[in-house]
């Protein structure tokens, strides 16, 4: 599933970041990559907010359908 | 000795170089292009620091500021200051980790020591000390009584036991799927090797890049025939695998996740709000806007008073005639306009900083970027857009918050279409002698025109400016804080000396030439029919002619109107009989339709030389040329349009 798909509040795992090079040495520059665990704090099928750690990020529209991801189960750990 | 502060934006390296080098600093520009360079000096000890701010990057790769920390940081400076976050030390060390095989002596300051805490994160300095083989001082920047610490740290560092010498490898981290000896036998320092693995060159590397450019292609094709993915992100991948596991290793979380961010994610809910977001920001819009103008215009009263009371001096003087005209009309009036825009200005930036500290600026940008969006604008552009109503120059300033080259260039060169306040005073005269019952709506459809003509040309540029990618923007959301006093004050009393020295330079010199246009020959009256201008004036007016206003004063007014566009007002009057007759003579001259068109003009033609000088600083003189003959070609066409058009309608 797409991070555009994932409801206010929910933790995802990244499976896969697809684009180019720009954006994904962007977001990963940022702190982000596959494997990582983030909350989608904000979705308006548009632009998105997520949330790793202490890392928050903006998305701007369009960039919600180049992040791949699956749900994990909750556990209490981050 | 010369030492380069560099790490991640929003880490406090403005902060701590604000600290150290107080008003000893200085700003311009790093040579051929139009990033920022501060440099700044401090003395401790008895040694003398020069500190360079280089610009705040999140990792070494081929964009403008990254160039240009790593040619200072092999050919510049003798030693690096990393400023990190302590919250977010993973990130920092993916940085770090990077320029640590440079091989030059580095010290890493931790910065946000209170947020850490207060989020649980507890970092093991010591373990992180002997893993990195550096120096380290953790303190919170923002608490000036740590000035003495950094300044101590930074002798201690690099002076009275210079700070080893560390080269974790990162490389050999990809000995999995790397040819080892080749990768040995490349002759290089590692830092460059993983710069042009990551086909990063800059002009100080072109050189070593020749030499070993066959080599370096021969790993690539390796690496990416091996993983299937590209050697840049297969190095990138590498550095932060290692960056987060030193964090994993250093760092103690005392507070779930869910707690840490607790303040900034409810703020958030409120001002990112679906429904309220796009009001609030509204709201504090309007609010910034209303004191920029509420505090700026009785300052800029007693400024304009000043130079009024000059004006009187040297009129009531006895002096050379020709020297009084050049002192009162050429200078005074010249310099004097502009300058007293500057309380305006500084006020612009002291708000645009204040929301850019606070950290509310990013969420703005978020906020916009589906309404923009459905204009192919950036979310980004919104906030220069907005600021151009009030006055272009701080609005093409403020078009550094968009990182991408190309959106930003575009937003600098569609900034002038939007209606700064210099053009109303054109508007409220002719419409109050031609549209009395509609003035308001006919100075709203201008507005409005202005907007749109922007929002086409932006998708114009758009189609013709080759993006490097295009994707909608990713930007970090730093935490919320409040503005430090003295970084404000410090940033006003920087923007103000730039825009002081820029009166003094472009601005005086075209005020000279104006000036003597309109003086010379000598015997004639000052801006009338004889003098050169207004031959000037005669010779283009033709181009004006289908426009419907294919006279003299027309043109000359323009000319005279892209030193600031209130002088339309002004030299108009002049022309026409002056303040009584005015208004019946202009009627004589425009009809309804021809008045409008000319709006229309005047709305669009050639920003102002404020404008432009700052377009030329911001974006490089080729741009500046561009935007001049862009936005006259957009202003005749359009006002051409509109009265052919309406020529045929009535």
């Amino acid at each position: 599933m797409f991070i555009i798909d994932v409801p206010e509040g929910s933790e995802v795992v990244i499976k896969e970041i697809i684009g180019g090079k720009g954006f994904i040495s962007k977001i990963l520059s940022l702190g982000i990559r596959s494997g990582d665990k983030v909350k989608v704090i904000q979705n308006r099928k548009g632009p998105i907010i997520i949330v790793k750690d202490s890392i928050k990020i903006a998305l701007g529209h369009g960039t919600g359908k180049k992040i791949i991801v699956e749900e994990c189960n909750k556990s209490g750990e981050d | 000795m010369k030492i380069g502060i560099i790490g991640n934006p929003n880490v406090g390296k403005t902060t701590i170089f604000n600290y150290l080098t107080g008003l000893n600093q200085k700003v311009g520009n790093w040579p051929g292009v139009t990033v920022e360079k501060k440099e700044g000096v401090f003395t401790y000890n008895g040694i003398e620091f020069k500190i360079i701010d280089l610009p705040g990057i999140y990792e070494l790769d081929n964009s403008l500021e990254a160039k240009i920390a790593i040619d200072a940081m092999i050919d510049e400076v003798e030693g690096i200051i990393y400023i990190g976050d302590s919250t977010k030390i993973g990130r920092s060390l993916y940085l770090l980790l990077h320029i640590l095989q440079l091989g030059k002596p580095v010290s890493l300051i931790l910065n946000y020591k209170d947020f850490a805490a207060k989020q649980g994160i507890e970092v093991d300095i010591e373990s992180l000390s002997r893993i990195l083989n550096i120096n380290i001082l953790q303190i919170n920047a923002r608490d000036e009584k740590n000035l003495e610490f950094i300044q101590d740290f930074i002798y201690n560092s690099f002076v009275s036991k210079t700070s080893h010498i560390t080269k974790n490898s990162v490389l050999s981290h990809l000995e999995t799927f790397v040819d080892k000896e080749k990768l040995s036998k490349l002759g290089i320092n590692e830092f460059y090797s993983i710069l042009f693995l990551k086909d990063v060159v800059t002009p100080k590397t072109e050189f070593i890049y020749q030499k070993v450019k066959e080599n370096i292609n021969y790993l690539k094709n390796i690496i990416e025939k091996n993983t299937g993915k590209t050697s840049y992100e297969i190095i990138s991948e590498t550095i932060y695998s290692i960056s987060y596991s030193i964090e994993k290793e250093v760092i103690k979380k005392h507070i779930p996740i869910e707690d840490r961010l607790a303040i900034s994610n409810n703020i958030d809910k409120v001002v990112t709000n679906k429904y309220f977001g796009i009001p609030i920001f509204a709201f504090i819009m309007y609010i910034m806007f209303f004191l920029v103008f509420e505090i700026g215009n009785p300052i800029s009263g007693l400024f304009k008073s000043f130079f009024e009371t000059i004006g009187v001096f040297i009129d009531g003087k006895d002096i050379n005639p020709v020297l009084k005209s050049f002192l009162s009309s050429g200078i005074i009036n010249g310099i004097g306009s502009v300058l007293v825009l500057l309380p305006n200005i500084v006020l612009m930036f002291l708000f645009m900083s204040i929301l850019e500290d606070s950290g509310y600026l990013a969420r703005a940008a978020f906020v916009m970027d589906s309404f923009m969006h459905r204009f192919n604008l950036h979310g980004k552009s919104f906030i220069p857009m907005f600021l151009g109503f009030g006055c272009n120059v701080p609005a093409i300033m403020a078009t550094r918050i968009i990182e991408s080259r190309v959106d930003r260039l575009i937003t600098i060169l569609i900034t002038p279409f939007m209606s700064c306040s210099a053009r109303l005073p054109v508007y409220i005269m002719f419409t109050g002698i031609f549209f009395k019952e509609k003035q308001g709506l006919v100075v709203f459809s201008l507005y409005f025109i202005g907007i749109i003509v922007a929002i086409i040309s932006a998708n114009i540029f758009k189609r013709i400016f080759k993006d490097e990618e295009r994707f909608g923007f990713i930007m970090e959301l730093p935490l919320y804080q409040i503005p430090q006093i003295k970084k404000l004050i410090l940033h006003m009393w920087e923007r103000a000396l730039i825009y002081i020295k820029k009166a003094g330079s472009i601005i005086f010199l075209s005020s000279i030439i104006i000036w003597a246009l309109s003086s010379f020959p000598f015997n004639v009256e000052y801006a009338s029919e004889d003098t050169y201008i207004a031959r000037i004036g005669k010779v283009i007016s033709f181009i004006f002619i289908p426009a419907g206003f294919g006279f003299w004063q027309a043109s000359v007014s323009l000319i005279f109107g892209i030193f600031a566009k209130e002088t339309v007002v002004s030299t108009m009057t002049n022309f026409f009989g002056g303040i009584d007759d005015v208004s019946h003579r202009l009627q004589l001259y425009f009809s309804p339709l021809s008045a409008y068109s000319f709006l229309i003009m005047t709305l669009l033609y050639m920003p102002c030389i404020a404008t432009i000088s700052v377009i030329k600083a911001e974006a490089g003189t080729r741009w500046a040329i561009f935007s001049l003959f862009y936005t006259l070609f957009v202003g005749w066409l359009l006002s051409t349009i509109i009265y052919q058009v309406g020529k045929i309608l009535n």
